[in-house]
């Protein structure tokens, strides 16, 4: 194709002249009607043309296109004007019969602006170039009849003007005139016909589709991302902007002051979500250095992007007012033109400072209803022009944000709660995992809350009522312990000032729950991000960074006045957590107690604890002392098995009748438990079980961490062979995993081992155990201890996640193979963990024996 | 196919022996391993115990003091260091089964040093060994014997130390194979057993206190020993008929035979494994595991120069080279021990196999 350059930089000498164009009229077209495309129509190639030494020359971008079949009416072009003033450009269409056309001499042409639905029309007196308006930004659109052969083109010779097979378009610039002249140019198309998809473009095709014409060294092509503007922009470090509810319908406003601040651009972009499942107007105003103010004008145009900045959509500000609308949880871009803002003629500062001076941006300005929007999220991520950067949470620290977020304290600004979003500038993450001196909280002396069922949907809340001083910490911490499912709650925390804060989900930060292990989990949120839920059986620290919560790091952290807990009567009823020790978490991460209720007097006690004004719905009482544990030495007994009735017998054990039989009874020395005849081809194999359910009244029983941190090492029991044969049985456990699936532990059997200490021969051994069993001896009584690396999940289970002994649900089964054991009576009693490292007793070893382990 | 030549071997020598008995002993013509000694034609060498002290190595073992006799006695032979070779002495029969007693038939010597006081005597050598009173290896016990010096006399112990009752527990295997390790060099001595009724066999330790026989001590429990770590090829691993050692560093080193098929008779091994661990995995098999040093195998025996070498098809019974108290020494650079090995027969009528056991040693790096 030299050959062609080569003829074509004859044409590009030829018409090297400015001509102005003059509209002339309206078209009805619309570029959105000529072609059935979905999706936008995109920029792909910057192309910048540098002053050329000749003056008469013309350099020339060609673009080649992709399908080079049209309609033979017309065809569009997305084009835009990157430079600050208008451009002439001269344009060849050229056929695939390599016949060159150009603009005719008072040919019409179209531009269309961005939304593609209002078109221009302009005469080209002279034929050849087309103007693009300063700041241009949309198509161009000419017909077939408006082109004429191109004079001097060398394809022409023999050949036909054919506008329905397109082979290339040439957009040429003056260099001598328009040195640094820049322009964008995108998809190319006409009816139902994409000629040219720049998306579709890999790196390779879109270098031999945008070429400098002749190699020219004037002009340079570089990709423009999919996008009207740079999309690189994110959320990270952002601020939430919540507002309380008042009944009263008032506007609350907050100010965002530009880093920098000359904003003089077309408008201003803001990444922008709302966490909101509804969408909303928000009141919009920029405030200049002189104090004029601008407003949304009515029904002008905002655009509107998602988070990737494409599938634009254009909506309108309000009829009234100065508002734009967010759509329910929309996460994306929002753009305000200039051009769609109009003086605010309420504002009394415009009177002394009548012109908007962009260069000299004071503020920002936002505002919602206390009345009406009161639910709304809106989260602020990057704010920024087409040539600065308001506002970037990322490199901005904590304590910097008050330099860019502001309550407008004469907007009834108090009503506002700025919070933080994750991915500041020098964000700490804290592992609340490692909290300290926790484990001696205890939930006795609290308050225990139950919700009831009611027919309204209304939220009976229990108030701590309380001056807490919580100066230095960073989250709030109470002990408490879930007796009902993971009910939602809604939390809300005053201080003095007024100042109410809530949960926001986790776009802020999280709720952790660090149970008594020392296992932590966050919130499961579930898509709500009001209300938390306390995981089922949890038992330990509910923590609450302030940071958390919307607002919380403003406020007034020496005084803060009150906790309350939502839950809704309707939905949640059955809700039943006991609260107890409340304390805050300092930057080392040590729990300092504020609020010990086991200290309280009864009437102390009832001033601090409440219920708002549906009481006969929530219900509160104290919390009585609890019973934990026993611990025997290393050993902390689960189940003592020892019964003082039935029904206390019936609440903690459990056969199940599809099982082979087996009989228990109560005696004082434990349980005597008698596996019953096998029933041949019994469906579900030869054993019996006894289920040891989590009811013990013991109130530590899933917990299976000591104080200092120390892991249970394995599961004990007691045991007295009262039969004249050796009786093999098998202890079983539950792991929850994280999906709430339950995981069984069964004995691996041999090699696998474990100890026994005969109390009556005062002897320690070690055994394997067979099958999926420990044997007791003939005659033996004392303890086995069976560690927890002697266990495996079996054949049969549909899950095998490795071992996490924190997550223990607390049921242990004892089973037994009738075929064997059948009318073999043995008694059982505290069954339980234990926590030391075991070594059996012999005559060289005296230490970490079971004997004196448990101190026996 | 090695294993036929041997049997071939020995079928002609055994008949060349009966035929022409006066005709002077016939040497059997081992290969593919390292012999300690080589005996005669009709007389087997198998399950060593071994001390070496003072540059001299002490083999008591099992032998037939008659030739093609199988009634097993236990015989010491003596090497010293010579021109770069030990040299054996004869052998001489130190221990006998009793006529009548629990120990009819006795086997699997260990022998250690100590302090062992018997009334006003004090001994200086122990010597644990299973006995039992039938032909059937059943109904094993493990009973003990004492001396002054290696060559004895030696003095039995008149009740086995490590019963095993046939009329609770059946006539199974019973106790066995036991291997000595002193504690504090006196009186106290780790005992290793294995052990086997109607479960899998398994190897168990005793402490005992035995500085005065007349008031012998032992561990009222017993610990059977973990096998974690331990690898066999095998479905299960078992962990029988071992000899044990220790180091000043507390290490505890197993060598241990390998059996085809998990069973609950220890016998039959295929290959041995040498394994340590520290000496707490005794008492203690949560924290603490064997690292297997090398398994040693049937493919180990194979002499490459001779084309119809299969390797050995036994190789059991081995004792670690041990000084007189169990202890491996901090200036040894190698793991020795002594193995015995035999050939299955080719005839199950053909009876000569029973005479075909070696001993051999093997050294590895630890």
């Amino acid at each position: 194709m030299k050959t062609f350059f080569a003829l074509l930089s004859l044409v590009a000498t030829v018409g090297c002249l400015a001509l102005a164009s003059t509209p002339i009229s309206k078209s009805v077209d619309s570029v959105q009607a000529a072609l059935s495309y979905e999706g936008d129509f995109v920029l792909g190639a910057k192309v910048d043309f540098s002053a050329n030494s000749d003056e008469q020359s013309t350099d020339y971008v060609s673009v080649n296109l992709s399908d080079t079949t049209n309609n033979g009416t017309n065809f569009f072009v997305r084009l835009k004007n990157l430079t600050s003033e208008d451009v002439d450009l001269h344009l060849v269409v050229e056929s695939v019969n390599g016949h060159g056309s150009t603009i005719k001499a008072n040919g019409r042409y179209t531009l269309y602006d961005e939304t593609g639905e209002i078109p221009q029309s302009y005469t080209s007196i002279s034929g050849e170039f087309f103007t693009l308006p300063k700041n241009f930004n949309g198509y161009f659109s000419i017909t077939n009849y408006n082109l004429a052969s191109q004079e001097g083109w060398p394809g022409n010779e023999g050949s036909e003007k054919d506008i329905k097979n397109l082979r290339a378009l040439h957009f040429g610039v003056c260099g001598g005139l328009y040195a640094g002249v820049s322009i964008g140019i995108g998809d190319i198309f006409t009816t139902d016909i994409m000629n040219l998809d720049v998306s579709s473009l890999d790196e390779e095709v879109f270098l031999s589709t945008f070429v400098p014409m002749n190699d020219s060294p004037y002009v340079e092509i570089t990709r423009l991302p999919e996008t009207d503007f740079d999309a690189n922009h994110d959320m990270d470090g952002g601020v939430l902007a919540t507002v309380q509810y008042m009944s009263e319908d008032i506007s609350s406003y907050w100010l965002i002051h530009p880093k920098d601040n000359n904003l003089s651009s077309t408008g201003i972009y803001f990444r922008l979500q709302n966490g909101w499942a509804y969408g909303y107007w928000i009141q919009f105003y920029i405030l200049d250095g002189n104090g004029h103010r601008m407003m949304l004008g009515l029904k002008q145009n905002i655009y509107q992007y998602d988070n990737q900045g494409k599938n634009k959509e254009i909506k309108t500000s309000r009829e009234f007012g100065s508002y734009f609308y967010i759509d329910g949880l929309f996460d994306g871009f929002i753009f305000i033109p200039y051009a769609s803002l109009v003086d605010d003629s309420t504002w009394s500062g415009n009177q002394s400072a009548p012109t908007m001076d962009y260069t000299n941006v004071y503020s920002l300005i936002f505002g919602l209803s206390t009345k009406h929007d009161y639910s709304a999220q809106t989260m602020f991520g990057d704010i920024f022009t087409d040539n600065t950067t308001v506002f970037d949470g990322s490199e901005v620290g904590l304590d910097e944000i008050d330099t860019y977020f502001e309550a407008d304290v004469y907007g009834n600004g108090n009503y506002i709660n700025l919070s933080r979003l994750k991915g500041y500038k020098e964000e700490t993450f804290l592992d609340y995992s490692n909290v300290k001196n926790y484990r001696e909280t205890t939930i006795t002396g609290g308050v225990k809350f139950n919700v009831t069922q009611g027919e309204e949907d209304v939220l009976p809340s229990f108030i701590i009522d309380y001056d807490f001083d919580f100066q230095n910490q960073i989250a709030i911490a109470i002990r408490l312990k879930n007796y009902s499912y993971d009910y939602p709650y809604k939390i809300v925390v005053k201080d003095d000032s007024g100042r109410q804060c809530s949960l926001e989900g986790e776009i802020l930060g999280n709720v952790y729950y660090l149970d008594l292990n020392g296992k932590c989990v966050a919130n499961d949120w579930g898509g709500n991000p009001i209300f938390a839920k306390i995981p089922i059986g949890f038992d330990g620290l509910m923590i609450i960074p302030f940071a958390s919560l919307g607002g919380g790091t403003h406020l007034n952290l020496s005084k803060l006045t009150s906790l309350e807990f939502f839950v809704s009567s309707k939905y949640d009823y059955g809700f039943d957590v006991a609260f107890g020790e409340i304390g805050g978490i300092d930057k080392n991460l040590t729990f300092n107690s504020l609020l010990s209720p086991n200290d309280l007097t009864d009437e102390e006690w009832k001033n601090i604890y409440k219920l708002n004004e549906y009481a006969e719905l929530g219900h509160i009482t104290r919390v009585e002392e609890e019973v934990l544990c026993p611990m025997i030495g290393d050993t902390k007994i689960l189940n003592s098995l020892i019964y003082d009735s039935d029904e206390e017998m019936a609440n903690e054990l459990l056969t199940d009748d599809a099982d082979n039989p087996l009989t228990y009874e109560r005696s004082p020395d434990g349980l005597l438990i008698t596996p019953g005849e096998y029933e041949v081809g019994h469906a579900n194999g030869p054993y019996s079980c006894l289920v040891l359910l989590n009811n013990s009244k013991y109130a530590d029983r899933t917990t299976m961490q000591l104080s200092d941190g120390t892991l249970a090492k394995g599961l004990t029991l007691y045991v007295k062979n009262l039969s004249s044969r050796e009786i093999g049985i098998s202890l079983g456990f539950d792991q929850i995993l994280e999906d709430n699936k339950i995981q069984r532990w069964t004995l691996i059997g041999y090699p696998s081992m474990y100890y026994a200490y005969d109390v009556n021969v005062d002897a320690e051994y070690t055994f394997y155990c067979k099958r999926d069993q420990f044997q007791i001896p003939v005659g033996f009584e004392g303890y086995i201890r069976i560690p927890f690396s002697s266990y495996g999940v079996p054949d049969w289970s549909s899950t095998n996640q490795p071992l996490d002994i924190t997550s223990l649900s607390g049921n242990l089964y004892l089973s037994q193979d009738n075929r064997s054991y059948a009318g073999l009576q043995y008694l059982v009693k505290n069954v339980g963990v234990y926590f030391k490292t075991t070594a059996a007793a012999s005559l060289f070893n005296e230490e970490n024996t079971i004997k004196s382990n448990m101190g026996l | 196919m090695k294993k036929y030549r041997i049997v071939s071997i020995y079928i002609l020598t055994t008949l060349m022996v009966l035929s022409t008995s006066c005709q002077g002993s016939q040497l059997k013509t081992p290969s593919g391993i390292n012999p300690i000694w080589i005996d005669e034609v009709g007389y087997l060498s198998k399950a060593a115990t071994v001390i070496q002290e003072d540059n001299a190595r002490y083999v008591i073992y099992e032998t037939n003091e008659k030739i093609n006799d199988e009634t097993i006695s236990f015989a010491l032979k003596i090497g010293h260091y010579e021109n770069d070779a030990w040299e054996y002495s004869n052998r001489e029969i130190i221990l006998k089964g009793s006529d009548s007693s629990w120990d009819k038939y006795i086997f699997s010597p260990s022998v250690i040093k100590g302090e062992f006081k018997k009334g006003a005597e004090t001994y200086n050598y122990l010597l644990a060994y299973g006995g039992r009173k039938t032909s059937n290896d059943i109904a094993n016990q493990i009973g003990i014997a004492y001396a002054k010096e290696l060559t004895g006399p030696w003095i039995k112990h008149p009740e086995p130390l490590i019963k095993y009752d046939a009329g609770i527990y059946g006539d199974e295997y019973g106790a066995g194979a036991p291997s000595l390790v002193s504690y504090d060099k006196k009186g106290k001595v780790r005992i290793f057993y294995s052990y086997a009724e109607t479960n899998l066999a398994n190897e168990r330790v005793l402490d005992a206190d035995l500085s005065n026989l007349n008031n012998i001590i032992l561990d009222k429990g017993t610990r059977q020993i973990s096998v974690d770590g331990l690898r066999d090829n095998a479905d299960m691993t078992i962990l029988a008929n071992a000899d044990f050692a220790l180091d000043e560093n507390d290490t505890l080193y197993v060598v241990r035979d390998v059996y085809p098929l998990s069973s609950n008779i220890p016998g039959n091994a295929t290959s041995l494994q040498v394994a340590k661990a520290n000496v707490k995995i005794l008492n203690d098999f949560v924290n603490y595991s064997w690292e297997v040093i090398e398994t040693f195998n049937s493919s180990n025996t194979i002499d490459f120069d001779d084309p119809e070498s299969m390797g050995w098809d036994e190789i059991y019974s081995a004792a670690f080279v041990r000084d007189s108290y169990g202890y491996i020494s901090s200036t040894q650079d190698k793991l020795e021990y002594i193995y015995s090995t035999s050939d299955e027969p080719e005839d199950i009528s053909d009876e000569t196999y029973k005479f075909s056991p070696f001993l051999a040693i093997r050294s590895t790096n630890f």
